[in-house]
């Protein structure tokens, strides 16, 4: 699992939070974006094709 | 001096701070249009996307920056066995790399790539990127 704090832009306002990224059996990620004002959004990615494991 | 800001209600599906209580004064739609004709006079392109044509997606773009903490980079087994036991860099390595975002509880797959594949990046050098619904770089 990685932890990680973040920093953007959300439809131009300026906005930081933290997060994880946790590596799923079937070998996909599930991404919990927590925003500081306590909203929270949960994504799920899968490696990009062109993009391989170290 | 008194200053009044322009706030917007998240009608994204997003919770959001502002609600009825705001925006049924009609005071609320005035202030919209105005803050719309401030942010196109600034040019708010904080984000090197191009403006004009891509207003749109340009608008709604998200883009953060991703500072990973202390490499507490950790095995889903070791996670659960040992919370908080470090784990080899070979295993958290794994999660390095570029990933498409293919899902989201607040966001449609339409949404998520309206301007370009939505992804998050996990560099090894402890910077990433996620880019929600980004526009092309100017």
């Amino acid at each position: 699992m990685v932890f990680f704090t973040w920093a953007g832009f959300d439809e131009m306002d300026e906005v930081t939070g933290d997060g994880s990224a946790e590596l799923l059996d079937d070998g996909t990620i599930e991404i919990t974006v927590a925003y500081h004002n306590g909203d929270e959004a949960i994504l799920k990615a899968k490696r990009d094709p062109s993009s391989t494991a170290c | 001096m008194k200053a009044t800001l322009h706030v917007a209600q998240n009608t994204n599906g997003r919770r959001s701070a502002i609600d009825g209580r705001t925006t049924r004064h009609s005071d609320y739609a005035v202030s919209q249009r105005i803050r719309k004709r401030i942010e196109e006079a600034v040019r708010m392109d904080q984000d090197g996307c191009r403006t004009g044509e891509d207003e749109v997606a340009r608008s709604r773009s998200r883009r953060m920056g991703l500072h990973l903490q202390r490499r507490r980079l950790q095995s889903r087994a070791a996670s659960e066995a040992a919370d908080g036991a470090d784990m080899t860099a070979s295993a958290g390595c794994r999660q390095i790399g570029r990933w498409r975002i293919i899902e989201a509880d607040q966001w449609d797959r339409g949404y998520l790539d309206l301007g370009g594949p939505a992804t998050i990046t996990i560099g090894a050098d402890n910077h990433g990127e996620i880019a929600l619904a980004p526009c092309k770089p100017a």
